[in-house]
């Protein structure tokens, strides 16, 4: 579903290099984990992937159900079903996330020339998936992350995520700001959108978003590449023993 | 006998002050003196009068249409209200139309034009000790029109007055707007002005706060393109203890536009106990557009809670991204952004058709913008 292929990609007016030949291939249906320490590049392969300006591909490819992406602008990927859930949502203030949600959605409806959901059932589909994830009708009139805790922002991600329906996530330190309890919420969130045709990236420190979200393979990332692959047991090795060994390796 | 045309903005102005006698005298005199408010005038650097007239003469006149029958009375000066474009406002009429708020009076919509030529219009708006009253004020000068129009208030002991004053001028107008507020203890008085500029604009508010529990807001969004020019300038002198004031400007100027904020607030010895805080925020979408802003404190009296900000920026990308991430066009997410960075100016406005109507007609021209 997602193949990437020798991705070489730099950041900035100054062009700094920071993914230096990455491959990666994640099929359809299938969770993967991307681990690796600060500074290793993983925030920025999920930038580049989405098209985010300022992250520029110098080599390599990125080909989305075999369809090369490189070239789309972010909205354009956004309606083939691209998602980045954020490691750090943005606030705007004076929109109601309600009204956001409900633009992005018939943007992405109309871009894909399906015809716009109504406003009953815009509403009953929010409402519907904002139970699930303990958000109040409270919550979607304020505007788009203003004053939401750490917690709040975050499932209010996976909701966007819920109504959106994409095709591939990529979680972005998801489990970043959150409390056990939050982490319990936001995760059964996920594994809540786990399905057959649908894959995920789940990006993180620690291994212990992926006790909640087992992923079927494992990826360590260290100067802009993978360095090595395994299954969740990787994940454990990687908490006992750190990243070390592969940061020298790489 | 020839009779000799103006030539210049400040010799028809000055021909109407002929035989003038009194304040006016002594203003006509001033004016000959200084000439219009140019770049060299400390608080008009950034507002050049003399420049902006340029090429607008003939007598004009202003259409003035008030939902509720003014009387008229011949018009009167306080000396503390000595403004200059006040003064220019009310130098030029000889009665001035004049509303006292009573109990039946609860909302009044005021409109005026100014009609190409050199013209001046006053109103005055009384309310009276206890009184509430919502008043919509709008403006739309012609092309070609160089208007200066004073609408001074005066709010009893205990009165609230919401002010909401739409600014919608044609490109190539020149208008003085001024308001000499007079706020007595226990009032209310909130403003809430929004301009999308004009060959010139200023705003000017003069608002003499008396404290005693009394409040003022002096809310303000400019969105201003297209090479023109909207100045808001207000001057608040703190003058009783335990008087509130609170002000939020906000401003986009895109397409070669100009964006200008001057406030000042004077707390004086006797306003003990004063909380007052003034934020502007400047939003310049492009390298051809600009915004100057001067927020002033100066404070006589040591047990006060001030403050003052400024901030000028551009576009959040990091917004804009995440916008575009959700599957927003580029174009959608930066109309939406703007419109969000303006909103917090109009949350004071309480009629919600009134604040549906400024979201529409600022909605209409950022299509323009993206």
């Amino acid at each position: 579903m997602l193949d990437i292929k020798n991705l070489h990609a730099s950041v900035g007016e100054d062009g700094k290099p920071i993914l230096k030949g990455l491959d990666l291939s994640v099929p359809k249906g299938e969770v993967h984990a991307i681990m690796g320490p600060n500074g290793s590049g993983k925030s920025t392969l999920s930038y580049v992937l989405t098209g985010r300006d300022g992250y520029e591909i110098t080599d390599g490819s990125i080909a989305y159900d075999g369809e090369d992406v490189a070239e789309l602008e972010p909205e354009e990927r956004a309606a083939k079903g691209l998602f980045l859930s954020f490691q750090y949502p943005v606030e705007i203030p004076g929109v109601p996330t309600l009204t956001f949600l409900k633009e992005a959605l018939n943007a992405q409806r109309k871009a894909r020339g399906e015809d716009e959901l109504s406003a009953p059932d815009f509403m009953k589909l929010v409402r519907e998936k904002a139970k699930l994830l303990n958000i109040s009708p409270n919550m979607l009139k304020r505007p788009l992350n203003v004053g939401f805790s750490g917690g709040e922002k975050k499932r209010l991600e996976i909701l966007q995520a819920a109504v959106l329906e994409p095709r591939f996530l990529i979680l972005d330190e998801t489990d970043s700001g959150l409390d056990i309890d939050a982490l319990k919420v936001v995760s059964d969130g996920v594994n809540a959108l786990r399905s057959p045709e649908r894959g995920m990236l789940v990006i993180t420190h620690y291994q212990r978003l992926l006790d909640h979200i087992t992923p079927d393979k494992v990826h360590v990332m260290s100067a802009g590449r993978i360095v090595a692959s395994g299954g969740p047991e990787l994940a454990r090795e990687l908490e006992a023993e750190g990243y070390d060994k592969y940061v020298r390796a790489a | 006998m020839a009779v000799l045309e103006p030539t210049s903005t400040e010799e028809q102005i000055l021909q109407r002050f002929k035989n003038v006698t009194g304040w006016r005298k002594d203003f006509a005199e001033r004016l000959k003196r200084d000439g219009l408010p140019n770049r060299r005038v400390e608080g008009w650097k950034w507002t050049d009068v003399q420049r902006a007239a340029k090429g607008i003469r003939g007598y004009g006149k202003v259409q003035f249409q008030c939902s509720v029958p003014p009387q008229w009375t011949e018009v009167k000066r306080s000396a503390s209200q000595d403004f200059f474009a006040n003064l220019l406002a009310y130098a030029g009429v000889q009665s001035v139309p004049y509303i006292e708020l009573s109990n039946w009076v609860k909302i009044i919509d005021v409109d005026f034009r100014a009609l190409p030529g050199v013209s001046h219009a006053a109103l005055t708006i009384n309310a009276g000790a206890g009184e509430t009253i919502r008043i919509h004020e709008h403006y739309s000068s012609a092309e070609q029109a160089f208007s200066a129009i004073g609408v001074d208030y005066v709010v009893g002991k205990g009165a609230r007055v919401e002010r909401v004053v739409l600014i919608d001028e044609a490109p190539e107008a020149v208008l003085l707007l001024s308001s000499g507020v007079t706020l007595n203890e226990g009032g209310e008085f909130v403003q809430t002005v929004v301009s999308q500029g004009a060959r010139l604009l200023r705003h000017e508010t003069q608002l003499h706060h008396a404290g005693g529990g009394a409040k003022a807001t002096l809310n303000g969004a400019y969105l201003v393109g297209n090479g023109l020019h909207s100045d808001f300038t207000t001057r608040v002198e703190m003058h009783g203890p335990g008087g509130e004031l609170s002000q939020t400007a906000k401003g986009i100027a895109y397409g070669g536009g100009r964006g200008v904020f001057q406030g000042k607030i004077n707390v004086k010895q006797a306003a003990q106990k004063t909380a007052a805080n003034m934020t502007h925020k400047g939003m310049i979408v492009d390298e051809k557009s600009e915004i100057d802003a001067k927020p002033e404190l100066e404070i006589y009296a040591d047990d006060v809670e001030c403050s003052h900000g400024n901030a000028i920026g551009t576009l959040d990308e990091m917004a804009l991204f995440y916008m575009q991430q959700r599957g927003l066009p580029e174009p959608e997410a930066r109309r939406l952004l703007v419109e969000s960075f303006l909103d917090e100016a109009l949350g004071e406005i309480s009629h919600e058709r009134t604040a549906g109507t400024i979201r529409g007609l600022i909605s209409k021209r950022l299509k323009g913008l993206a």
